[in-house]
């Protein structure tokens, strides 16, 4: 029983922090900026914000460097940061139609009105490994940004786009969803308890803040045929969408207060033949999360999808299955309390096992005697 | 008064924020007043993993004032590294006295035990639970199972504890045992050991369960009734130790660890309630054999 | 009212909740929510109970006698939402007068019988013995050890009436508790049974 220390939990405590530390500089490189982090490792920034459920460029930083680059443990590091924070008020409704978009593509039509617009994208990239990145210096990256002019077609250049999902409505292809909900109702699914069923706002923010990869898997396996809803792409956007909140003294008017780096998506499903109420229409997946993360969008869509099938029996269509197990902070927690000790559980188990030996001791003598009778 | 010494700067008294504390306290309330009945809540994250005690915490820091005495145990110690680590963050953000007798504290945060010493009315055990709903042996969906509590309907429970006598003429449940509170609710007691169930009943102190990662606060007011479920022919029964003692203080009426000689490979048995069985050492070497002896009336372990 | 700048968030907000805790926890139990040297300043406690537990993510109503003074209070103060009394997370009433909206306050559902309705009463008075001018209250139940006795001046036996049908479905029911003028608070959770003299 060496592994449950009595005596000196505090020792042990303060020591492994130090290892972590140890372990992280031993190798006598120079120091990691926050700021490095945060301009070159971009998409685990954007990632960690996310999963963490903060928008925090800079502290995500912080959190992924603290987390030697595990974003799990960064994500974790920055939602319980949250925890500390008061809730100074609520932002009004985002169009995102005002979006700042540096990335869209469809792939339901081939030409769409504002084009295609890749953007900085790898989807087209050799995969190859690229070694030149391992003797990059400063002065090769003051050259490139030096020659480097963003295209006037695209680029970084502010422009707003028209929405496939909107020339689907106003030809009556897609089906009617609620109308845009008063800010005021919308529930926060971070001061209110999740509880079945969930309404789509609970589904979507739930989503925002569930890990990439659990997200991912779900999606995947109905795409696979658990509750495949043949979804087409019928938009995908990364761009900067600005946030306001209400006026505090002028009732009705807002104040911007910055803006959110954002990606979403948008699938257009098939009619299920369950749902045939109507005339046929398409039906729509919708996918929000902060900062530039394709697959989580994608696969939020396709789930947000999935779990509006009536009478689904996929677990990317049940929405307590989906809800309960993609939340990364909550199931990595999970996973690692196993190495607590419980040694008074296992005690009381092994006083049942104990106890069924006994009694199937018993029941075999008894049987041998009356082997012995006959 | 609290130790301003010991407080991280930069965060607010208890870690969370206000409206999270007002948010965990209504809740509390409604537990208490619904004993034994899941209450969700929305659960924040804590700077210590979830499945690890999150739930008791968030408790426990809405709980705690200065005036209080707190005291964290795991696994009946309050030496154990997970017991050492919630103390050391309740320290760094209240500043509260901790203590590791059980008399002395005010508020008790517990994973996996009951103290052996009786609790008092002005007292308060936080429990950290890692499933609060009970019904989850027989049915993994929340919303089913909701509606088994809705309806009082715990029969496939009572099946599932039957098919084990009918497969293995004993109920095999070792920790966690499901009991009926106030006659009402089927309720998970947290992994605590079955010798500690009975304490439970008609306790004078307040208990307070907090699920962390699944999201549920519930309540055992003080005096209402706690009863294991069990059949007619096939009570209910607490771990035996006939026969073996703790090898520190001699007790026989405390919960044991069973620890294996790193050399011999013999085996030996301490009180898992290390507070317990040091207050009881210390009576024994201080006042000679025969002090530390036992009515049994001081735990509800064996009763 | 009170000054509220007098109120401490953090730790005033702590101490008020304990001891409401404390009596939910113990039906029949009287404690102290402001300290008796204040001075007599009727509605005080009912302040103290509402910063204390009320925010923007909760709804009240506020029904009888200096309702609309509350009322102004909680959502300014407390910023709390007004509703209709039927769907109001706390509900705010004065004890003296019969108000028969209790018996339709949300008592919750059979599967989330928490989202039944707290009642915060006013009342002139509260003893742990027989109160001379008031009602006495038989309390058994969960946190009861036997039974409880709680004396109460300044409730109208109408209320209690009331109280106990809105509570007469277990688990579904509300939750009261009540405050007097001498900044005392005792509470009467769903699962008490009732008597009175």
């Amino acid at each position: 029983m060496g592994y449950v220390p009595v005596k000196g939990g505090r020792e042990a405590i303060e020591a492994a922090e130090d290892l972590v530390r140890y372990f992280r500089v031993r190798g006598g490189s120079a120091p990691l900026a926050a700021q490095q982090i945060q301009d070159q490792m971009r998409l685990a920034v954007d990632r960690v914000m996310g999963e963490g459920g903060l928008y925090a460029p800079f502290h995500a930083a912080v959190a992924l460097k603290q987390a030697e680059g595990d974003t799990v443990e960064a994500s974790f590091v920055l939602r319980a940061y949250r925890s500390t924070l008061p809730r100074m008020g609520y932002s009004t409704v985002t169009d995102t139609r005002e979006m700042t978009v540096i990335r869209r593509v469809s792939a339901a039509f081939k030409d769409v009105p504002g084009g295609q617009v890749l953007g900085p994208t790898r989807d087209y990239s050799l995969r190859l490994l690229n070694l030149e990145l391992a003797e990059e210096d400063s002065r090769q990256i003051e050259a490139f940004l030096a020659r480097y002019r963003p295209r006037p077609d695209g680029g970084e250049r502010p422009r707003s786009f028209p929405k496939v999902v909107d020339m689907l409505r106003a030809e009556g292809l897609l089906a009617e969803y609620a109308t845009k909900p008063e800010p005021d109702v919308i529930p926060d699914l971070t001061r209110q308890p999740l509880t079945f069923p969930a309404s789509r706002p609970v589904r979507l923010q739930s989503m925002a803040r569930s890990e990439t990869g659990g997200l991912m898997t779900l999606a995947y396996s109905s795409m696979r045929g658990y509750g495949n809803v043949h979804p087409t792409l019928g938009e995908l956007r990364v761009g900067y969408v600005p946030v306001s909140v209400p006026h505090r003294h002028r009732a009705g008017s807002t104040v911007a207060i910055g803006r959110v780096l954002v990606t979403e998506a948008e699938i257009i499903a098939r009619m299920d033949e369950t749902e045939a109420k109507t005339s046929p229409r398409f039906t729509l997946g919708y996918g929000l999360c902060f900062g530039h993360n394709e697959i989580k969008a994608i696969s939020t869509a396709v789930l947000d999808r999935t779990m509006q099938n009536a009478a689904g029996a996929a677990p990317a269509e049940d929405e307590e299955f989906v809800l309960y197990h993609a939340d990364g902070i909550e199931a990595s927690g999970f996973t690692a309390h196993w190495k607590l000790p419980h040694y008074v559980t296992f005690q009381s188990v092994l006083d049942r096992l104990r106890r069924m030996q006994d009694l199937a001791g018993e029941e075999k003598t008894q049987g041998e005697d009356t082997d012995d009778a006959g | 008064m609290p130790d301003k010494q010991a407080v991280r700067p930069g965060y607010n008294f208890a870690f969370l924020d206000e409206q999270t504390k007002k948010e965990i306290r209504r809740r509390i309330l409604k537990a208490v007043a619904v004993p034994g009945y899941q209450v969700p809540f929305a659960s924040r994250e804590l700077p210590i993993a979830q499945g690890w005690g999150t739930g008791g915490l968030q408790l426990t820091l809405a709980l705690v004032g200065p005036g209080d005495v707190v005291k964290v145990i795991d696994q009946g110690s309050d030496d154990v590294v997970n017991a050492v680590n919630i103390r050391r963050l309740l320290l760094q953000t209240t500043g509260v006295k901790t203590t590791e007798d059980t008399g002395a504290a005010t508020l008790i945060q517990t994973r996996h035990r009951i103290p052996e010493e009786r609790l008092r009315e002005e007292q308060a055990l936080v429990f950290q639970v890692p499933y609060p709903e009970p019904l989850r042996r027989v049915e993994p969906s929340e919303v089913k199972t909701r509606e088994m509590h809705a309806e009082a309907d715990y029969s496939r429970l009572w099946v599932f504890l039957y098919e084990d006598i009918v497969r293995w003429r004993e109920i095999t449940i070792g920790a966690q045992y499901p009991v009926l509170v106030n006659g009402r609710y089927v309720m998970d007691p947290s992994p605590i050991p079955r010798w500690d169930i009975p304490k439970l009943h008609m306790a004078a102190n307040l208990n307070l369960f907090g699920a962390g990662r699944e999201k549920r606060i519930y309540a055992v007011p003080p005096y209402t009734r706690v009863e294991p479920l069990a059949f007619e022919d096939h009570q209910f029964r607490v771990e035996s130790f006939d026969g073996k003692h703790c090898a520190v203080c001699g007790s026989t009426a405390s919960f044991l660890d069973e620890l294996i000689d790193d050399h011999t490979g013999a085996r030996r048995h301490t009180c898992s309630d290390v507070a317990y069985c040091a207050k009881r050492h210390q009576l024994l070497s201080e006042n000679g054999p025969g002090a530390g002896r036992q009515t049994g009336n001081e735990t509800g372990g064996g009763a | 009212m009170l000054d509220v700048s007098r109120f401490d968030p953090v730790f005033d907000s702590q101490r008020v909740f304990r001891r409401i805790l404390g009596c939910m926890a113990r039906p029949g139990k009287v404690d102290f929510l402001v300290p008796e040297e204040s001075g007599f300043a009727p509605d005080r406690a009912v302040v103290v109970v509402a910063l204390t537990l009320l925010d923007e993510e909760t709804t009240f109503a506020a029904l009888g006698e200096g309702k609309d003074r509350l009322a102004r209070f909680c959502s300014l103060i407390a910023g709390s939402r007004m509703v209709p009394s039927g769907q109001a997370d706390f509900v705010f009433v004065s004890g003296a007068k019969a108000c028969p909206e209790i018996t339709d306050l949300c008592r919750g559902s059979l599967l989330f019988p928490d989202r039944g309705a707290t009642v915060v009463c006013r009342v002139a008075a509260l003893r742990s013995e027989t109160h001379e001018r008031g009602v006495r209250l038989r309390l058994r139940g969960p946190g009861v050890k036997g039974e409880a006795s709680l004396g109460v001046a300044g409730l109208a036996r109408e209320n209690l009436a009331y109280l106990r049908e809105a509570n007469n479905e277990f688990p579904l029911g509300v939750d009261t508790i009540l405050v007097s003028a001498d900044g005392r608070v005792a509470c009467i959770p769903r699962s008490a049974r009732m008597a009175w003299d």
